[in-house]
């Protein structure tokens, strides 16, 4: 039915005088299941289905979007697009122009072997109740213990004025929890997870969840007694978890998004450091560092097989040996600064909602050191894992950040925890210090909640890394008074 | 059929089918957005959207929820279905005692404008090219605006099985403007809001002039050391630290978990006796005030801090019974069943001083217009840390002396509000933390990083 609407759809925006026009139909589910203290807690699963149409008329683009999926209510709805693009033609300055890309017909469909959506609900709540337990077994100062699983499930079809039409089905789920140890007052976190990865419940079940809770638990329970970080040194700065993917996120990630180097997002999010003038010249990271914005890695969850402008999923350099080399862009902002293509980065997180170039799976390329060698060959650093405070400039510049837990190394060895570290600094002097990068323990992490746009979108990324040492750092920030 | 009539029927058939309590949400939602950047609308965009959020427990206490984006009755019975179907499975919440017993909801008039409701996305683009034309014509330094205009109106029903039944609209539209003013090796940014129920109260020349003043103001900024400053923040500014005041501390679920900054500390003089906060969700002066919360239970002034002790938690059923209490009507709207408790309509009481006064009273420290990507740090001691944002200004024996870089702070929120000097003498409606406030200055704010512009 919904090809049938697209080409509905297509044919009275053509009809209105539009220039381009796509059209999106997207049918979404979502599980979540949670525990806290050991009981369950947001049991729910939610359906929506929905249409967008996009059009450019009079040089101005129009976007309008509804739940209504009947043919009445799709030509009422590109009808308001047109009338919208037409209201948008008031500031044009000229015509809106879009990257050429072949036009697709095809299907994509994340690999799935077992279905998250039609595991028993009691199958999940053993696992999180299970894995909850856990951490309190091990934590005699567990205050709250929660865990969550959860599914998401969008089947989408894209039509475009061009000839495009895709279907695409995409699945993801991951299970996390944390628990919160309080002693004399002071409250601790760690947490644990599978990770988050576009794939079927294997997902999940690859990962002993009870035992990563134990884990979690017995460093909690350490962190009640370790010594406070300690505070405005310099010294060298290990990541090796999603806090380096957190890290890579908000500087690298959203940094090299093209609409925001565009001024697109100022109002929001902000722009970005990195423009047009440093592109194949500007050294963000040493020469050991690359990155690639990679829609095709197995499992990320920035994976799939089109964009939402039908643009072919696509990996590509960002940063190459250190120098900023590429953007993550849309088909109007790439024709903007003359570049053939987009990058395929277009997606938007409902029906009702535009798409905004959103991050794939940005990924840090493994280096040549072994994991172990890095802790190895340290005189005096910190390892710090689990993400819990983030913050950057409006530029991508200056960034800030707390994490659940650290260890101090001295002369190669790791000598101590201590809790509540954090860690500052200017994101190309930052990455300019990596002196050392793992070629093994490469891992996607997958975050569901990158926030960008208005109305506010939240999006589905992921990003690569290993162990990665970075030199130098300023430690300790904590404002504590 | 009403959206009422068909939150009551389908609580009807919830306990026609077993179950033995039933919360149905329905809400039907219009929104427009119009945003722009360098001088060019370049997303415009207006979608219509609605849905059913029912929550359902069997056996006295096994709770589950669903959610359907659709108002048909088939999808609603199949989202009863799942909902049931995930109670039935789910296990047994000791702390679940009951959804809300109804309440007399008192009408409330003024939450909706069907001005609003009617604006044009032609009224948008023009609401938007005079805002770019003024900042345009206010200096030839002022190169480009961007910003977003956007309108939204709806309706929400709520019913449960215990009778409550609670029915309202809402309006709500805002313009944000942010200017950039640019000569050779030297850009200033300014940004202004300005927020109302009846887009036809918003004043786009005022808030396009104001930005643009600002814009040229910041040029050419200095920095400053890293360090304590004494310093007077604009309302948008104060509006972060309110919110952070809210989720950290007067959310019941975060004291009960153990981790709100006001464990053991409710009743004492926790803040300068100047700071007084009253949550008052029929309040017309605030951005949305309603008649109910989202389990339907009526809206009523509660006093958050008075002369600077904080007196009481926000509650909703939930978290209130589980304490013997009543709930303080603070239920998450949209909470899809399962929000947090949490200040909604917060009025921090305003002093004497104009603006002019807080920047005299200044020995050494600046005036901030907005904060930026705030987070805490520990939560359980208000410790957050952020960027400043789009206009700074150092200011020196009550003198603006130059704008200033845009600085990185870690503060605790506590201290900010232990030392709060004085406050200013208009509210502005702000919505970051849905609260009306004015400007305040503090005696300390601590700065620990720098960046580049």
């Amino acid at each position: 039915m919904s090809e049938e609407l697209a080409e509905l759809g297509l044919g009275v925006a053509s009809k209105l005088g539009a220039t381009y026009a796509d059209t999106r139909f997207v049918d979404n589910e979502r599980r979540s299941v949670g525990v806290r203290d050991g009981k369950p807690e947001r049991l729910s699963h939610s359906t929506g289905s929905g249409f967008g149409v996009r059009v450019i008329a009079k040089g101005g683009w129009g976007f309008a979007g509804s739940r209504d999926i009947t043919a009445d209510e799709v030509k009422r709805t590109v009808e308001l697009a047109v009338k919208i693009a037409g209201a948008s033609a008031l500031t044009a300055k000229g015509e809106v122009k879009l990257a050429d890309t072949p036009m697709s017909k095809g299907s994509y469909e994340t690999p799935v072997k077992k279905d998250p959506m039609k595991v028993p609900l009691e199958e999940i709540l053993d696992l999180l109740i299970s894995a909850d337990g856990a951490f309190r077994e091990k934590s005699s100062h567990a205050r709250t213990t929660s865990g969550e699983v959860e599914a998401r499930k969008e089947d989408k079809y894209i039509a475009t004025s061009e000839g495009s039409k895709i279907r695409q089905k995409i699945v993801f789920c991951g299970a996390s929890g944390q628990g919160i140890v309080m002693k004399n007052g002071m409250p601790q976190r760690r947490s644990y997870t599978t990770n988050y990865r576009t794939m079927g419940y294997e997902n999940i079940e690859e990962v002993d969840l009870a035992q990563a809770a134990r884990e979690a638990a017995t460093e909690a329970e350490a962190l009640l007694e370790a010594e406070p970080c300690p505070t405005e040194v310099k010294m060298d700065l290990i990541m090796d978890d999603w806090q380096l993917g957190l890290q890579i996120h908000e500087s690298i990630g959203h940094g090299s998004e093209l609409d925001r180097v565009l001024g697109h997002e100022v109002d929001m999010a902000g722009m970005s450091f990195l423009t047009l003038d440093k592109r194949n010249k500007f050294r963000y990271g040493s020469e050991l560092v690359s990155f690639v914005a990679d829609a095709t890695a197995e499992g990320g969850l920035g994976t799939f097989g089109y964009d939402d402008e039908g643009v072919h999923a696509k990996k590509a350099y960002l940063i190459k040996e250190g120098i900023l080399v590429g953007y993550q862009s849309s088909r109007e902002t790439a024709a903007e600064i003359g570049d053939k293509e987009s990058s395929g980065a277009m997606r938007a997180d409902s029906p009702l909602h535009l798409p905004l170039v959103r991050m794939t799976n940005i990924n840090l390329l493994p280096g040549d050191w072994k994991s172990d060698e890095i802790i190895e060959e340290t005189k005096e650093g910190i390892l710090m894992r689990g993400e819990k405070m983030w913050s950057i400039d409006q530029m991508r510049l200056n960034f800030q950040f707390g994490t659940e837990a650290g260890w101090l190394i001295k002369n190669g060895e790791i000598t101590k925890m201590v809790r509540d570290p954090t860690y500052t600094g200017i994101s190309y002097e930052f990455w300019g210090s990596v002196d050392a990068i793992a070629k093994d323990g490469w891992t996607i992490h997958g975050t569901t909640g990158c926030g960008k746009g208005r109305p506010g979108q939240s999006m589905y990324v992921g990003h690569g890394c290993s162990r990665t040492r970075f030199k130098n750092v300023r430690v300790g920030v904590t404002g504590r008074l | 059929m009403s959206l009422i009539e068909s939150a009551k029927r389908t609580v009807e058939r919830a306990v026609q089918e077993g179950a033995y309590q039933a919360e149905v949400t329905v809400f039907s939602l219009r929104e427009a957005l119009t945003r722009y950047t360098k001088n060019v609308i370049h997303q415009n965009s207006a979608s219509r959207d609605y849905g059913v959020t029912l929550k359902v427990v069997v056996d006295r206490n096994k709770v589950g929820a669903a959610a359907v984006n659709s108002l048909d009755e088939k999808a609603i019975r199949s989202g009863l279905e799942e909902a049931l179907k995930i109670a039935k499975l789910s296990r047994p919440d000791p702390d679940f005692k009951s959804l809300p017993e109804p309440r007399t909801i008192a009408p409330l008039r003024g939450s909706f404008y069907r001005e609003t409701a009617d604006y044009t996305p032609e009224e948008m683009a023009g609401g938007v090219k005079t805002v770019i034309e003024t900042t345009l014509d206010y200096d030839r330094n002022v190169k480009w605006s961007a910003g977003s205009f956007t309108t939204s109106t709806g309706r929400l029903a709520i019913a449960n099985s215990l009778g409550v039944e609670a029915e309202g609209e809402f309006s709500e539209a805002s313009i944000d403007v942010i200017t950039r003013a640019q000569s050779i090796g030297s850009e200033g940014s300014g940004f202004r809001v300005k927020r109302s129920r009846n887009v036809k109260e918003l004043d786009f020349r005022a808030v396009a002039l104001d930005a643009a003043k600002d814009a040229v103001d910041s040029m050419d900024p200095k920095q400053i050391p890293l360090g304590e400053y004494e310093a007077v923040f604009r309302p948008e500014a104060v509006s972060t630290f309110i919110g952070f005041l809210s989720s950290l501390g007067f959310s019941a679920t975060v004291y009960q978990r153990g981790q709100s900054f006001l464990r053991g500390r409710l009743g004492t003089q926790l803040f300068d006796e100047k700071l007084t906060i009253l949550d008052n969700g029929r309040d017309l002066a605030t951005l949305a005030p309603s008649a109910f919360d989202g389990e339907g239970v009526p809206k009523r002034a509660l006093m958050l801090v008075n002369g600077g002790i904080p007196e009481n938690l926000c509650y909703d059923t939930y978290t209130a019974l589980k304490e013997g209490k009543e709930s303080t009507g603070h239920a998450t709207r949209f909470g899809r069943g399962f929000g947090m408790p949490m200040p909604t309509n917060q009025v921090i009481s305003p002093g004497d001083d104009s603006m002019d006064d807080l920047v005299k009273d200044v020995r050494r420290g600046v005036l901030v217009t907005r904060l930026h990507y705030v987070n805490a740090i520990r939560g359980d001691l208000g410790i957050i840390s952020g960027m400043t944002s789009d206009g700074m200004w150092f200011i020196e024996n009550g003198e603006i002396k130059h704008a200033a870089q845009q600085m990185r702070f870690t503060d605790s929120v506590l201290r900010v509000f232990r030392n709060l000097d004085a406050l200013g003498n208009k509210s502005t409606v702000e919505r970051a933390s849905s609260c009306t406030t004015p400007a305040i200055k503090t005696a300390l704010f601590r700065f620990t990083g720098q960046t580049e512009f």
